[in-house]
């Protein structure tokens, strides 16, 4: 079983399109298959907003996060959780000539996924079906002179995407696609079509370092076509990442740098802190952000009560 | 170094307002505002006399244009008081009105009344007075004067029983001039009380109001406002395409007036706007949209009726007008004469966002 907390972040560039995709660089295969564990993830977000020597900070914290997994039978496993899956939370405030505006989103798209995993000596096969549903909330405040104004809107979304893939001896790929999404706004709604992804990954270990590659194309719909990529060293319990976030929207760009440490504190339970750094960028407007990410992972603890 | 600790904390919690990344708006839409200003399309008044029994207060006074009087019934448990060391009636000002020293005379009611219904005509909502104004014994039961925060007047015996035996008490102004007096619906309410061997006893007021007349009316066609006999300023302004799918963010409502009437320094305008087409004093009207308090000597008045743009703007078809008027209309007594066509609506939009 494994219980995943998290606090999700924001960004500026969350008032576009879909929000900020969350779902990304995400590890669907367990390894062990009948190793049951649950996992705790913190992750709030300072953002720092900049343009030339204008700067701006701002604090995120955001919804909370929850994925079990049971060992089934034979290298069988079920797994059933909720995360967010596109974040559309942003606070910009802009002004337009005498017009002063003042815009705030919250909330996103959550997914409520079913998965299994089947192990097979060296292979490991998985298929997930997925749920999209959650709301947003937008406020619109316009202010000129003395006068002011606010419009509310609020976007309910419902669909569905599904994924499957493969991993033999250190190579794994998998798909995700099929994906719809209607939001519906004051009545009247919209269906998209979700970007499809192609997912490749290979992950070895050279004594005691392990080197994890993936790379992810991201294409379909009415959305940018994207690449992005992520190489994470470890060595014991240290580790560094980098990975290279490009986007589906027009010419937003993503680095982040992370870094991991992880503390055994018993047999069952391991922390491991993963500060990262990142820079979002869109022409001329940058967005630094550093997130300390925490993580609790308790491991065995059905097997324990077996016993 | 501590402030810069503190300086940093507050600048990670967002404690600057610059419009970084407002570029990013452009995503959702072209947000640069428009200002027009919507012709005006009809302009006219409306009067009707109210009954003004919820008032919190009662106006007694009169002068060459209206006249005002205070009626009050008491609700009598004993029919044999005996013994009493003294009966009086005790009215507080309200101070807030600028209120003149004038003669009264009170009268017993001859006639039952309805604090609810009744008007100078109508003594309740379906029968009028004998005589417009209060049906009264002509012989008064006591002189006074409105001197001092609070009016005092002491009755005798053959006072209190014509007063137990009527229908009620008038008090009618005698001189040119106006006194605001608290009604029960306010804090202050007017006492009837007995004293018998130290003890003071106060009888329950049953009903309160005033009724106010008005020599003459405004003309239909002129622009007014008023209270006490209310008068509401129609008008209607015509819809103009541009603002087809567009989001109001003001809608500058001004207008100006040439003349005032009051007894304070100053009132309150609200503006309703008509939910269904114009029939009269009584088309069914929205909740109050604008309200706003104004010098009385004001000669130019700006409200923001932005809910009213904004409705015209959802339903182009609905365009039915709005009203203006004196907030509360039963408060006082008071006039604005409009200057005829100085209303503008000044209406600045913007396209709205597009969906994500």
């Amino acid at each position: 079983m494994i219980l995943f907390i998290i606090l999700v972040n924001a960004s500026v560039f969350s008032i576009e399109g879909l929000g900020e995709d969350q779902a990304i660089f995400r590890n669907f295969y367990y390894g062990d298959i009948n190793i049951a564990r649950i996992e705790f993830s913190l992750r709030p977000e300072f953002n720092i907003l900049n343009k030339g020597s204008d700067f701006r900070g701002i604090f995120w914290t955001n919804p909370f996060l929850l994925n079990m997994k049971i060992p089934v039978y034979k290298g069988l496993s079920l797994s059933l959780g909720s995360i967010e899956r596109y974040n559309q939370s942003f606070d910009i405030y802009g002004q337009r000539g005498s017009l002063g505006m003042y815009i705030q989103g919250r909330g996103g798209i959550e997914e409520l996924y079913f998965q299994l995993n089947q192990h097979l000596h060296s292979a490991e096969l998985f298929f997930r079906g997925s749920y999209l549903y959650g709301s947003s909330r937008e406020i619109w405040e316009y202010t000129i002179g003395n006068y002011s104004i606010a419009d509310t809107f609020l976007y309910k979304n419902n669909g569905r995407i599904f994924c499957g893939g493969l991993k033999l001896f250190f190579l794994s790929c998998y798909y995700e696609g099929l994906g719809t999404l209607n939001m519906d706004k004051d009545g009247s709604d919209t269906t998209y079509e979700l970007p499809q992804v192609l997912g490749f990954g290979f992950g070895h270990n050279f004594n005691s370092l392990s080197f994890n590659l993936a790379i992810e194309h991201s294409f379909g719909g009415n959305w940018d076509r994207v690449t992005r990529a992520k190489l994470s060293v470890v060595q014991d319990r240290l580790g560094l990442s980098y990975s290279y976030n490009p986007w589906h929207y027009d010419g937003i760009k993503e680095h982040n740098l992370s870094f991991i440490l992880k503390i055994q504190l018993s047999n069952m339970a391991t922390i491991s802190f993963n500060p990262y750094l990142g820079l979002r960028m869109k022409g001329s407007l940058r967005e630094f952000f550093f997130v300390p990410e925490f993580e609790l992972i308790l491991e065995e603890v059905f097997a324990r009560r077996k016993k | 170094m501590k402030r810069l600790w503190i300086l940093l904390i507050l600048f990670m919690f967002a404690c600057n307002k610059l419009p970084l990344g407002e570029e990013e708006i452009d995503e959702r839409g072209n947000f640069e505002s428009v200002s027009i200003n919507l012709p005006l399309y009809a302009s006219f008044t409306e009067s009707k006399e109210i009954p003004l029994g919820t008032s919190q207060n009662l106006i007694l006074g009169k002068d060459n244009k209206y006249q005002s009087r205070i009626i009050l019934k008491f609700s009598f448990s004993d029919t044999t008081y005996q013994g009493l060391d003294q009966i009086k009636l005790v009215l507080f000002r309200n101070n807030s009105f600028h209120n003149d020293t004038i003669s009264f005379s009170i009268h017993v009611l001859t006639s039952e009344f309805s604090e609810s219904d009744a008007t100078w005509y109508k003594k309740d909502n379906t029968e009028l007075w004998i005589q417009p104004g209060g049906d009264f014994e002509v012989d008064s039961l006591r002189m006074g004067k409105t001197i001092g925060d609070s009016v005092v007047v002491f009755f005798n015996y053959i006072d209190l029983h014509k007063i137990m035996n009527g229908k009620g008490i008038i008090i009618i102004p005698q001189d040119t001039g106006f006194c605001a007096f608290y009604a029960r619906e306010s804090s202050k309410s007017p006492r009837f009380q007995i004293m018998k061997n130290g003890v003071i006893n106060t009888i329950p007021l049953q009903a309160d109001c005033h009724i106010v007349k008005i020599d003459t009316l405004p003309n239909y066609w002129e622009n007014w406002l008023g209270s006490g006999v209310p008068f509401r300023n129609y008008v209607k302004f015509a819809y103009d395409t541009l603002l087809n799918n567009t989001k109001a963010i003001y809608g500058e409502l001004t207008f100006k007036s040439k003349g005032h009437y009051g007894m304070r320094d100053s009132i309150e305008i609200g503006v309703k706007y008509l939910k269904k087409p114009y029939v009269g004093f009584e088309t069914e009207l929205s909740p109050v949209i604008a309200i706003k308090k104004f010098a009385i000597s004001d000669t130019l008045f700006t409200l923001d009726v932005v809910q009213y743009v904004q409705r015209i703007i959802e339903h182009p078809d609905s365009n039915f007008g709005i009203f203006i008027y004196l907030s509360p209309e039963n408060y006082d007594i008071a006039n604005l004469e409009l200057v005829s066509g100085s209303h503008q609506l000044k209406v600045e939009f913007i396209k709205p966002p597009k969906p994500r």
